[in-house]
């Protein structure tokens, strides 16, 4: 820089040099902070290291050669997008966040990982946006529309990648969550290694998989195009047979019929593929699928083959009922192919894929729909002949049920399937499939029978882990009351508690893990339930919620932070929960690891149930007891298990009952499976892991059982007034669902977070936990008197300006002292 | 340096001799601590969000800083230039950088100042809960970052002018323009905007250290620009030379 002391020659040679000067620093300025955009050195001052890859992430990374991850970022991104539920997602800075961390994994990974960038408008390839939805990645939408050509529509984003390595690859469909980055890219690189070691094993089923799927594939194909084509011609172009014809289903049967040695040729592929595929025949449920959809799909085209060439029954004496089928056929093969794509997905994304099975039959939580009808069908159209009144109460029965089995499959698939869990539904009266990885047994109302008890003791003694997540008591807060005898009516006031029929208690015992019936609370750390509320305003009733804190939900406090599942948790409500204890044998037992892996805070207290459940006078309980926490709220066991049935005949299974269902038909001889269960060797003694959580962290399980409580087929024949009562209560219980989860809706986000944990540590992903957290660190304030936080916030408003104006008094008296004693 | 030190420290004195330092600083404090605990999105204010975390502070206390820094720095040449100080100023061994030097870090040493008052909201937040301390320490760093930007772009105007009304007015835009407009005017010039342009705005830069994250692409961005600023200052007051 010129030295500013010397003056310039000349005014107009002085201004010049400054302009140069300037325009130089400002050059500089410019030329190394475009330089510095190319390298990525950050210090990540948070406590978890939130925004720096974690060592497994890391040397997921190095584990790869040659991978090639390509990022599919749209060029201008909206500021926010609208989300599902209502409200905004701000996308500021998400583009930059996203390449950051795909660079941050390309420099981990010491040059093994390359990472493209799709590029706008190349050749051939079309806009990044399109590029992006033919490779899977997810586009979305922002709330602004724009106009194309004559009508408005809402622009194609697209924010994601793809992770090729070898022969496998795998879609981060939709990046817009940067505190979950690094938990997903991770998740892809430890699956992708998963998945190619696995497809390696498997590369014999797998190509007579693909085999399948491509000769399906271009049977569709050529089916579809004969059809298709032939019904968009002009008459007279298509050929000879076709003129004078202006039916369009005679015209497609016309085309498919002048092509049947082709379709003959080309969708006889499929036999033979399926023939050949003896690799694929029950060696797993996906291969079993494809096969079965396989089969459904060739005897669709057997059908088309013989109304084709005029074998079919009537198919010469009625044509135009043979046109109608061949429409009908080619339309459902289409809606087939459909399930072998799906299937096929599934078998080639299934290696290394680790399934997590959850007990279902127990009025447990369990996210599928049930496999059984809740009424046959002629049955139910029986019933309802004679009886109006009584047919319309099957129906919304049927509807109920219907309901409970949309939300059950609902939630399975948004919470586990989407999320990339494979989950499988377990049912208690048939033994466990080797291929479920680790078991769920989620907060069962019911008592497990014998046999279901003999299935679980040997999956754990196989040394896979089961969770089981209790719940002792049902809380009603506020419930939709069911009509009472003395003719009152649906109401919402009903608060009560009332244990659950789990023998979860005497089950656990077994193994030394002592369940607690008496309910832990809290007076002073605790999270709010929100409650519905009648008010009267003006002659209307108006519904409302408001938030009580409830000591029903205590906020646990007390964490092992060794343990993978609560290495990175500050806290967790957990609402209504018992406690869970190791027995003294167990405790003293060295053998065994017992960890308390969740507890209470030491406000805490434990007290039998039943409680007051209105939230004043449960924190009355609350504050009058002495506490006694803290209170273990969830207890790992590793060990060596042994056998509740050794010594004794293990239970028979029951009898399956019999089904009129074409889909699942009666076996005529053992599957492999059974024959794979049938070599199974009973074991008296195992290594086996048990986590036991004492409470259902606010999921209640939705069943027909609970909800359809008492209803029988045999029952509802005899219509009486206690029918009507029946209908009310079941409509009442669903309702009762509904509001409970709502209750504690707003804890779910932490609770679902916790339970992801719990499937990745189970399924050996224990790394992911921690990562998985480290994208969630909530930390909430502690439970806080309305006086205490308003003196706070008063405080620190007033301590600062206070501060400075004593500074500036003691400076002030300061400069006039000195002034004086300057003047003296 | 002994000599920018020496000025920057009687700069810092003058600065607290006089009531604006004061009246800024509290405004600053009162600013903040109001948006801090009423301010959150939606309707709930801090108590009700429930989460120990000082990101509110870190986005708006940037908007503080920018309103009232270019009122501690309207002074810094204006004021010298009306009162014919600045010809006595000049005549001192200093060179014109070290002048400029000193009085923007004297203006550096007031913004710690005020900064290490807003330390009861991270005391308030630790006695409500746990926050995390390093993401804290981030964004008092990124608020030192983005407040001397905020200085040295406050001095530039300073010396472009005699009327320290004129001066606030000007830097109170300059720092807006930086912190927010940014954004906005390149959306307008650009259908597509270079990724690189959109690292010019000072929000864009701040966000990691909100974060907890010290990204060194980020800091050699508010020090390039004070340093601009700082250059700028030089030469506009050495044009005095040029009448």
């Amino acid at each position: 820089m010129a030295d500013p002391k010397t003056p310039s020659k000349g005014t107009r040679s002085g201004k010049a040099d400054a302009l140069v000067m300037v325009l130089a620093t400002v050059g500089v300025a410019v030329v190394v902070n475009a330089l510095m955009t190319a390298i990525n050195l950050r210090l990540d001052l948070t406590e978890q290291k939130v925004h720096t890859l974690s060592d497994a992430s890391i040397s997921a990374a190095q584990s790869l050669d040659s991978l090639v991850i390509t990022a599919y970022i749209s060029k201008k991104l909206p500021e926010t997008i609208p989300m599902p539920g209502g409200g905004k997602m701000a996308l500021k800075g998400i583009e930059r966040a996203f390449r950051d961390k795909l660079e941050e994994y390309v420099t981990a990974s010491g040059g093994k990982v390359r990472l493209v960038y799709a590029e706008d408008n190349s050749p051939g390839v079309g806009t990044i946006e399109e590029q992006a939805e033919a490779a899977k990645v997810e586009a979305f939408s922002s709330s602004e529309a724009q106009l194309a050509g004559s009508e408005l529509k809402f622009a194609r984003y697209a924010m994601g990648a793809t992770f090729h390595y070898k022969t496998v690859h795998e879609v981060f469909a939709k990046a817009l969550q940067p505190g979950f980055y690094e938990f997903e890219i991770t998740k892809i690189l430890l699956r992708l290694r998963e998945k190619y070691e696995a497809a390696q094993i498997q590369k014999e089923p797998l190509a007579q998989g693909k085999a399948i799927f491509e000769a399906i594939k271009a049977c569709n194909e050529l089916v579809q195009k004969k059809g298709k084509v032939e019904e968009s011609k002009d008459e007279g172009a298509a050929g000879l047979s076709l003129k004078g014809t202006t039916d369009p289903g005679q015209k497609r049967f016309d085309a498919l019929a002048a092509a049947k040695d082709d379709i003959a040729k080309t969708c006889g592929d499929i036999a033979k593929a399926a023939s050949a595929a003896t690799k694929l025949k029950g060696k797993s449920q996906f291969g079993d699928q494809l096969l079965q959809s396989a089969e459904q799909y060739k005897s669709i085209v057997d059908e088309l083959g013989q109304f084709l060439s005029g074998t079919a029954e009537g198919a010469k004496d009625k044509p135009k009922q043979a046109t109608m089928a061949v429409a009908q056929l080619t339309s459902m093969m289409d809606e087939f192919y459909k399930e072998v794509d799906r299937a096929h997905t599934n078998l080639t994304d299934s290696p290394g894929r680790k399934v997590i099975g959850f007990l279902c039959g127990h009025d447990e939580f369990c996210p599928f729909a049930e496999s059984e009808p809740f009424v046959p069908e002629q049955m139910a159209m029986m019933m309802g002949q004679n009886n109006p009144m009584m047919k319309q109460i099957m129906q919304a029965a049927t509807q109920i049920s219907q309901s409970i089995d949309e939300t059950n499959a609902r939630i399975g698939d948004n919470l586990f399937t989407k999320r990339g869990y494979m989950i499988r539904r377990v049912d208690g009266d048939e033994p466990i499939s080797s291929e479920v990885s680790a078991l769920i047994v989620y907060a069962p109302r019911k008592a497990l029978p014998d046999y279901t008890r003999y299935q679980l003791d040997q999956f754990l003694l196989a040394g896979k882990p089961v969770i089981a997540f209790a719940q002792e008591w049902e809380v009603a807060l506020m419930n939709m009351a069911a009509p009472d005898d003395l003719g009152n009516d649906v109401r919402l006031d009903y608060s009560a508690m009332s244990a659950t029929g789990s023998n979860l208690q005497e089950v656990l015992k077994g193994y030394g893990v002592d369940l607690k019936r008496e309910l832990t609370l809290d007076s002073k750390h605790v999270e709010t339930v929100k409650v519905m509320k009648l008010v009267q305003r003006g002659g209307l009733q108006f519904q409302t919620q408001q938030d009580f804190p409830y000591a029903l939900v205590p906020v646990a406090t007390k964490f092992d932070h060794t343990h993978p599942l609560s290495k990175a948790l500050e806290t967790l409500p957990v609402p209504y929960p018992t406690s869970v204890e190791a027995t003294p044998e167990l405790e003293k037992n060295k053998e065994f690891e017992v960890v308390r892996v969740i507890q209470s805070s030491e406000s805490s207290v434990r007290k039998a149930a039943p409680l007051p459940v209105l939230p004043p006078a449960l924190k009355e309980v609350a504050l009058k007891a002495t506490p006694t926490g803290p209170h273990t709220l969830a207890l790992f066991v590793r060990g060596p298990f042994k056998s509740q049935f050794a010594g004794k005949d293990p239970p028979k299974r029951p009898e399956k009952k019999q089904t009129n269902d074409p889909m699942h038909p009666p076996r005529d001889k053992p599957s492999e499976h059974d024959q794979e269960i049938a070599k199974r060797t009973f074991k008296t003694q195992g290594a086996g892991k048990l986590l036991v959580v004492a409470s259902n962290l606010g999921i209640e399980g939705l069943s027909r059982g609970a909800v359809l409580k008492g209803f029988e087929v045999g029952k509802m024949a005899q219509f009486s007034a206690d029918t009507l009562k029946d209908y009310q209560t079941w409509n009442s219980n669903f309702q009762n669902w509904q509001i409970r989860i709502g209750q504690v809706s707003h804890l779910l986000g932490d609770n679902l977070q916790f339970i992801a944990n719990v499937m990745d540590w189970a399924t050996s992903h224990e790394a992911l936990v921690e990562i998985r957290s480290k994208g969630d660190m909530r930390r909430p304030l502690r439970q806080m008197e309305p006086d205490e936080s308003k003196n706070l916030r008063l405080g620190s408003l007033l301590a600062g300006p206070l501060l400075l104006g004593l500074a500036g008094a003691l400076r002030m008296m300061w400069r006039r002292k000195r002034n004086e004693s300057l003047k003296i | 340096m002994n000599a920018v030190l020496t000025l920057a420290r009687r700069e810092l004195a003058a600065t607290f001799d006089s009531p604006i330092a004061y009246i800024a600083a509290t405004v600053f404090l009162v600013v903040t601590g109001l948006l801090f605990f009423f301010g959150h999105d939606g309707s709930a204010d801090f108590f009700g969000a429930r989460e120990a975390t000082l990101r509110p502070l870190f986005e708006y206390a940037p908007w503080a800083l920018a309103v009232i820094l270019p009122a501690v720095t309207m002074r810094l040449f204006a004021e010298e230039k009306k009162s014919g100080t600045l010809e006595l100023l000049v005549t001192l061994p200093v060179s014109d950088v070290q002048l400029v030097l000193g009085k923007l870090l004297g203006a550096v040493g007031f913004l710690v100042v005020a900064l290490l008052v807003t330390l009861v909201f991270p005391i308030a937040v630790a006695m409500a809960g746990n926050p995390d301390l390093g993401a804290v320490a981030g964004g008092y760093l990124g608020l030192l970052l983005i407040g001397t930007a905020f200085l040295a772009l406050g001095l530039l105007t300073s010396t472009w002018t005699h009327n320290q009304i004129v001066a606030f007015i000007l830097g109170l835009l300059l720092c807006v323009f930086f912190w927010t407009a940014t954004d906005a005017l390149i959306k307008v010039a650009f259908d597509k905007p270079p990724l690189t342009l959109q690292l010019l705005s000072f929000r864009t830069q701040f966000d990691d250290f909100a974060k907890g994250v010290v990204d060194m692409r980020n800091v050699l961005y508010f020090l390039s620009v004070s340093a601009v600023a700082v250059v700028g200052s030089t030469y506009s007051l050495q044009s005095r030379h040029w009448k």
